[in-house]
């Protein structure tokens, strides 16, 4: 109870609350504009966090992103324009219900099963992290070393140009991490000699490189201005009776949100894809699914954010973070000394709980605000983008020379930038290279004291049990797509048969 | 033979990617392992006569980086030989990549001139530069930018006492 009391006051502060609020309609601001997603809205807000105490700094992360996910749903509804990649899986069905006269409805499903998602992944991440931070202290680095493992092979495997891409990206980020000097041993690492990469390469400026401006690179000229199908007014009339009829969906969104959103790599916009199709596979009337339907729209909208809330159960756990913005949030933790771990639970859980409390208000606020940007929706449109353009190069331009004090800090932006524009033009995902950077050291870490401790024995890091299993899992994760294929090849082959001597 | 036929007319013609991209990123990534594990080599090892130490995981980043280079820069030429072709992207075209030319550009102006010139000059220029480059508004390109800059300024440097770049030569 003493904890929850001091979690309480570290979150009832003027600014932590300011920064909930401001980040909170920041996040609904830049989530309604098309082309401007989640994470770009969280690598711009990283600047104005350097200066803020650790509590305030990691709720600017949760609200706005909170915030950002679920008003990428405001574009989707009334322009069928995916407002962040989360939104993209029912842009159809909520557009339909907007040509239907029906905008209000598919805004105010989006918003409160967006709310009621959020809430459950609260609920589970605040019981099940301290159970697993309490099993997390028996960890040696050979299950660090596994975990973070398994996290990063979810991320390469998963990612959307395919694992061989994603697994280039992963390594990339990686061997970015091991520039400066060696934790260990103190040897500069690829420096050439410049003052500048002793220290490493800072993720701030990397991240508003791959994200702020990365994003921005993708921004078409000339694009014409944008007007909303439909006006919404209220847009929580007759949801209750909505989400009641679709309570079902409501949990079942939920829940697989929770339960992707915790494998690392995984995250919400996944999720939102398999729960629209599992609410199709699953319904009585899929015919009507494409065509103004709610049923879809109730169970992916639940799914974003709670998988947006248990991605931080990994990130908070064992510091491994579970997409690119908690990758983000895992850096300004270790920045602001919460370093995240068991020990984050155990040892400061007044810390933990002020999180969690962050979450709640964020979660909740979003009935309130999200009423306002759907209001407003209309003049946010009318913004024109090119004037945005000029605001996020600003801001990226602070953020990238203040991570060091350093014009160093504005060339690895442009130059993480340019990597950006080159993979996305390639198809090769971005989000495993800033978890490669973020958790490099770590990995690197357990890595090499393994090795010390198994004096160089491969065989060392599936000496003890649960090490063993974890191992395995990585393997067998590995090999799947391999096992797949096989099996795949086999069954034409097996069906053929028959057929031929028949 | 027949299924061999059939296998090769399963693959589309038209793929995510343009090979030529996949082929040339694939032969630097070869490239660049081939960097990092001669780079690792001349690390000191922490234990005589294992690998540990601060090349390991480089030379681990290396392989990979040569493994997998190589295979992508393989399935991209057999793509290239076999005359598939990749999907265009939605946003290419010759307004985005001047568009993207001025972004990138604008940070390397910026790298290169910020200490002489200071961050209000250097930033005012660049944001106008990229608000231009998406509309024909020359007034509210300047007047926005002026006012971003100025408002950024005023919010780090005075406000939240960050130690914004000053100018150098006036």
């Amino acid at each position: 109870m003493e904890t929850f009391a001091q979690a309480v006051a570290l979150v009832a502060t003027q600014e932590a609350l300011l920064a909930i609020v401001l980040s909170c309609m920041f996040g609904l601001f830049v989530g309604a504009i098309p082309g401007l997603t989640a994470t770009m809205a969280t690598a711009i807000l990283v600047p104005f966090t350097f200066y803020m105490s650790p509590i305030p700094a990691i709720a600017t992360v949760i609200a706005c992103t909170a915030m950002a996910i679920a008003a990428g749903d405001i574009p989707s509804a009334l322009l069928r324009i995916p407002g962040t990649p989360s939104s993209a899986a029912y842009t159809e069905e909520a557009y339909a219900m907007t040509k239907q006269g029906r905008g209000s409805q598919a805004l105010g499903i989006s918003i409160v099963a967006s709310c009621i998602g959020g809430l459950f992944g609260f609920v589970v991440l605040a019981i099940t992290a301290p159970m697993l931070a309490k099993a997390a202290l028996r960890f040696s680095s050979f299950e660090y070393f596994w975990l973070a493992v398994l996290g990063l092979s979810c991320a390469s495997l998963i990612s959307s140009g395919g694992p061989l891409k994603g697994l280039l990206a992963l390594f990339l980020g990686l061997s970015v991490s091991t520039i400066g000097m060696d934790p260990l041993t103190g040897t500069p690492r690829f420096t050439f000699g410049t003052v500048d990469l002793m220290g490493g390469i800072s993720f701030v400026p990397a991240m508003i490189g791959l994200f702020a401006i990365g994003e921005m690179l993708k921004y078409r000229p000339g694009a014409t201005a944008l007007t909303a199908a439909a006006q919404v007014k209220n847009p929580y009339k007759g949801i209750g009776a909505i989400l009641r009829k679709y309570q079902v969906n409501l949990w079942r969104g939920s829940a697989f949100g929770t339960l992707i959103g915790a494998l690392p790599g995984a995250g919400g916009d996944l999720g939102a894809w398999i729960s629209y199709a599992m609410a199709k596979r699953f319904s009585k009337t899929p015919e009507k699914f494409g065509k103004g339907h709610e049923e879809g729209l109730v169970e992916a909208g639940a799914c974003n954010n709670s998988a947006l809330s248990a991605a931080w159960i990994p990130a908070m756990v064992f510091g491994i973070p579970g997409d690119a913005v908690t990758a983000i949030a895992v850096g300004i933790l270790f920045m602001k000394g919460l370093n995240p771990g068991p020990q984050l639970l155990t040892q400061n859980p007044q810390n933990f709980y002020a999180v969690m409390l962050i979450f709640l208000i964020a979660n909740l606020l979003l009935i309130p605000l999200g009423w306002l940007a759907v209001r407003a929706a209309n003049k946010i449109f009318r913004i024109s983008r090119a004037y945005l353009n000029g605001g996020i190069i600003v801001f990226s331009v602070v953020g990238a020379y203040a991570a060091e004090n350093s014009v160093f800090g504005i060339l690895v932006m442009g130059l993480f930038g340019a990597l950006a524009y080159v993979f996305h033009r390639a198809r090769f995902p971005v989000a495993p290279i800033i978890l490669g950077m973020v958790m490099g050291p770590m990995l690197e870490h357990n890595f090499t004291t393994s090795m010390i401790i198994s004096q160089g024995n491969p065989l060392g890091f599936f000496s003890r049990p649960l090490a063993a299993t974890l191992g395995a899992i990585v393997i067998l994760l590995w090999i799947s797509p391999l096992i797949v294929r096989l099996l795949r090849r086999r069954s034409p082959a097996q069906a053929a048969g028959p057929s031929v001597s028949e | 033979m027949a299924g061999e036929t059939e296998t090769a007319n399963a693959v589309p013609d038209e793929l995510d990617t343009p090979p030529l991209i996949d082929l040339g990123l694939g032969i630097g990534f070869v490239a660049l392992g081939a960097v990092l594990w001669c780079g690792a080599q001349g690390f000191p090892v922490s234990i005589p006569n294992t690998v540990i130490g601060p090349g390991l995981v480089p030379s681990v980043c290396g392989a990979v980086f040569m493994l997998g280079g190589a295979a992508l820069a393989i399935r991209a030429f057999i793509n290239v030989r076999a005359g598939r072709k990749g999907v265009e992207a939605e946003d290419e075209g010759p307004g985005s990549l001047m568009f993207s030319a001025i972004v990138l550009g604008g940070l390397l102006f910026t790298f290169l001139v910020m200490p002489y010139l200071g961050f209000t000059l250097t930033t005012g220029i660049y944001a106008f530069a990229v608000t231009l480059a998406g509309c024909t508004n020359v007034m509210g390109a300047a007047l926005s930018s002026a006012l971003i800059t100025g408002a950024t300024y005023t919010l780090f440097h005075i406000l939240m006492r960050v130690p914004l770049p000053t100018a150098g030569l006036f």
